[in-house]
């Protein structure tokens, strides 16, 4: 069956049909990422609803390719003039930039595409090998194991959100509760609608990361005096950068791992696999390293960790709906908003859709070499667009685009309301990939909490029993583990001191 | 955007030889994907031909179904907005909750197609349950508990409840389930009862087809009186000798007009909706998909929705949901 589905997904995914999406969401994804402040979830969140004329398996390429495409336009801004264009680049800012004053523009770029578009063909491949066994992962899972994971993934936002864990969880919660408004799931009771039709069926996921995403970073870009350093000069050679990725393997495949892994886990994105990676790559070569001056591993690291990186985060987001980062929420909201539903049917009969999606992004970055190859020598050209003209094209976007989710006028409200708040929150460090996380990860929690007890006839026992429920208690521990490891360990260590 | 589409012509809806003369807009109160939407977009086509006219497929859930007839109750009457439905899922959300308007003042148009609902059961239990007096039995004997349905004022929820706790229903089936376990629609209860987390569900017959293919689960009944085209084989609860649910045992794809839509535009709107029932494409659709076709006129579309609310005051479902569930 796999292999059949394999092969349906290859036939959809080389239609000349699919390859344009692929090419066009690429190409928009690299400008895009190159656009300082602006990146992949805002690209993604503002191209969502005029996705909606599309079918599914064209949309969700689409949005598949931006994101891909910005993960490698993100880096062209950060080598060129210091200012990532998205978060997941801010790693190769420092010893992209580094180079490009050194008069190795041109290598560093090239050392971007090859290790990021190498190891992104790479993770795409273990994708498709990974995905006969990742149905049967799936499966396993019933309503507690999903609850818990969707408590697992908010209780990663202390590890994955940097600053105060108090703030994240707060944001979490935040989100949370922003998700109970609307009819709930499983009941025909309204919860704070405030009598209002248009508010029953609660805030537009949708609308709710348009708003965080695009509208709020918008604020944020129009209050930010100065947007990067001066431009520098594009010299260098593109012929030494791609021979640089191959006298490092090593790097290049550890740091693959490491952003395949880090994608994996819910809660988390690129923009802590590529710092994970740099950090890694910066202790294992303490001897002959010059990183933070141009060094070339300092490029390759996290290049080659940001696409595994979101190659790994479609994993949980296609078989458990649970969003891994600010991208991959954007793209459930499409999967949601076109009718497919992630779990067992993606993996099952539905393997085509999965397989077409994998093999987009295969090509993806063949796609990514060739067109980031030849783009070097005039990729100062897209820093050089006025993000100035660029804020109110968005605002523009993101209003329409939230009035044709469902044309309620709510949901156009919900975008400047949580535009602000996402502003304030960013102002304030409050974590935003937080507080969507509790949006998207609420109604699963609320859902299966309910359900698992409908199930034990509302004995709690059903989320720790290690006998009957061996994968909820695993589950249970390591949450447990991740909220209160903190506080034991110091505890732990102050008793064992006192000894 | 929708005001600035319609026809500001002051003949249009009255006229005995009314013809559409813009873009159709056709409501789906429910998400892309969903039984309503798979029926819009499987007729679209066949419809577009027999209209001459653009069709806009135009999804407006939530509420219930509500919200999309909310939106088709506030358009002008003129032909050039209709609806589908799921009748009667979209009853007990209004019995239970005002929503400032009443469907019974659509017009109806036309039905297009029905489901019926279905009771599937893990594969597990091949050979040993194979009737509804089988699945009683697992359940009034304790050896099963819980049975997967949908949310409260469900088609599902409303037929268990009736079996065991409805006036002219409890003492025929006697249905004894000890928990219903709630999921988010038949995709979801035919994966839970796959997995073995519910032991069986109740789903409609299209859409649990996928998963009966695949062999997780197997159908066991129909609760739709005269059985179901996508099981042919397997009885019906009244085959078995148990009072029929009718009214609440199928999902009927109708078509609706604003109120006060003139009789010209629906006899109008009605030929050109049966002749796209009859068109190829449409049954190929049929064949491809398993969802079972028909056409039945405005009457009859009317009275579903009407049928539905007459029998569900007189059994006073809304007590009995917030009594029991």
């Amino acid at each position: 069956m796999a292999v059949d589905a394999f092969f349906e997904g290859l036939s959809i995914a080389t239609t000349p049909e699919m390859i344009m999406w692929l090419a066009l969401g690429l190409l928009l994804g690299i400008v895009l990422g190159a656009l300082p402040g602006i990146g992949s979830p805002v690209g993604m969140a503002i191209v969502l609803p005029l996705t909606l004329p599309l079918d599914a398996t064209a949309a969700i390429i689409l949005l598949v390719a931006i994101y891909s495409g910005a993960m490698f336009g993100g880096s062209i801004a950060a080598i060129l003039i210091n200012a990532p264009g998205t978060e997941s680049a801010a790693a190769t800012t420092l010893d992209g930039y580094p180079m490009s004053q050194n008069g190795l523009a041109k290598n560093a770029l090239a050392i971007a595409t090859t290790a990021s578009a190498l190891n992104g063909f790479l993770a795409a491949i273990a994708l498709i090998l990974l995905s006969p066994i990742l149905i049967e992962v799936v499966l396993a899972f019933g309503s507690p194991e999903y609850f818990l994971l969707a408590i697992l993934g908010i209780s990663l936002i202390t590890i994955v959100t940097q600053g105060s864990i108090v703030k994240g969880l707060v944001a979490g919660a935040l989100g949370f509760m922003i998700s109970t408004i609307g009819t709930a799931i499983l009941s025909p009771r309204p919860r704070y609608t405030f009598g209002q039709f248009g508010l029953y069926e609660g805030i537009d996921f949708v609308a709710a990361l348009i708003g965080m995403f695009a509208f709020a970073e918008m604020m944020k870009l129009a209050a930010r005096k100065k947007i990067s350093e001066g431009d520098v000069e594009i010299a260098g050679s593109v012929r030494d950068g791609i021979t640089t990725v191959f006298k490092y393997p090593v790097t290049t495949l550890k740091s693959g791992l490491i952003g395949m892994g880090i994608g994996m886990v819910p809660g988390s994105g690129a923009t802590t696999s590529t710092f994970v990676a740099y950090a890694e790559e910066a202790r294992s070569s303490t001897k002959d390293g010059r990183f933070g001056d141009g060094d070339p591993r300092g490029v390759i690291a996290p290049e080659a960790a940001n696409n595994p990186t979101v190659s790994g985060s479609l994993i949980p987001t296609l078989s458990f709906g649970i969003p891994g980062s600010g991208s991959t929420a954007v793209l459930l909201g499409g999967i949601l908003m076109h009718g497919l539903q992630p779990g067992p049917v993606l993996f099952g009969e539905q393997l085509q859709i999965t397989y077409a999606l994998f093999i987009s992004l295969f090509l993806g970055n063949i796609l990514i070499l060739l067109v980031g190859l030849t783009l070097i020598p005039y990729a100062s050209k897209i820093t050089e667009l006025d993000t100035t003209l660029i804020i109110p094209m968005v605002i523009v976007l993101s209003y329409a685009g939230a009035y044709t989710l469902n044309q309620n006028w709510w949901d156009v409200g919900a975008v400047i309301a949580l535009g602000i708040l996402g502003f304030y929150m960013v102002r304030n460090n409050y974590s935003i990939i937080a507080f969507v996380l509790g949006i998207v990860l609420g109604p699963i929690a609320e859902e299966n909490f309910f359900r698992s007890l409908q199930i034990s006839g509302g004995d709690y026992t059903i989320f720790i029993d290690p006998i009957n429920q061996p994968l909820s208690f695993l589950l249970s521990v390591a949450i447990f583990l991740i909220l209160f490891g903190p506080f034991l360990k110091g505890r732990v260590e102050r008793t064992l001191g006192r000894n | 955007m929708a005001g600035c589409l319609q026809d500001d012509d002051p003949d249009a809806g009255d006229d005995e030889d009314w013809e559409p003369a813009e873009t159709i807009r056709y409501i789906v109160p429910y998400d892309e994907g969903g039984g309503t939407d798979v029926y819009a977009r499987g007729i679209v086509e066949s419809l577009t031909d027999a209209m001459d006219q653009d069709i806009q497929v135009d999804n407006v859930p939530g509420g219930g179904g509500l919200n999309g007839f909310g939106e088709l109750y506030g358009s002008d009457p003129d032909g050039h907005t209709i609806a589908g439905s799921a009748t009667p899922l979209e009853v007990p959300p209004q019995m239970l909750d005002d929503p400032g308007f009443d469907q019974r003042e659509l017009e109806g148009i036309a039905n297009i197609g029905r489901s019926t609902w279905c009771l599937i059961v893990n594969e597990e239990y091949e050979g040993e349950v194979e009737t509804f007096e089988d699945v009683r039995e697992m359940h009034n004997s304790g050896e099963w508990n819980s049975i997967g349905i949908q949310e409260p004022g469900s088609p599902q929820d409303i037929m268990t409840l009736l079996a065991k706790h409805g006036e002219g229903y409890a003492e025929e089936y006697d249905w004894q389930w000890e928990d219903r376990v709630q999921y988010t629609g038949t995709g979801p209860i035919a994966e839970a009862v796959t997995s073995g987390e519910v032991p069986c569900g109740i789903g409609t017959d299209a859409g649990t087809e996928p998963d009966v293919s695949a062999g997780g689960v197997y159908p066991v009944c129909t609760f739709w009186s005269e059985g179901t085209e996508v099981y042919p084989d397997i009885p019906s609860v009244t085959d078995e000798g148990y009072p029929d649910m009718d009214f609440i045992s199928g999902v009927t794809r109708g078509l609706y007009a604003p109120p006060d839509t003139p009789d010209g535009v629906i006899q109008e709107l009605t030929e050109r909706v049966e002749e796209a029932t009859q068109d190829e494409r449409y049954e190929e659709w049929s064949d491809d998909t398993g969802n079972p076709i028909f056409y039945e006129g405005p009457e009859e579309a009317n009275a579903s929705i009407d049928d539905a609310f007459e029998e569900m005051e007189e059994l006073e479902i809304v007590d009995l949901i917030e009594e029991h569930s």
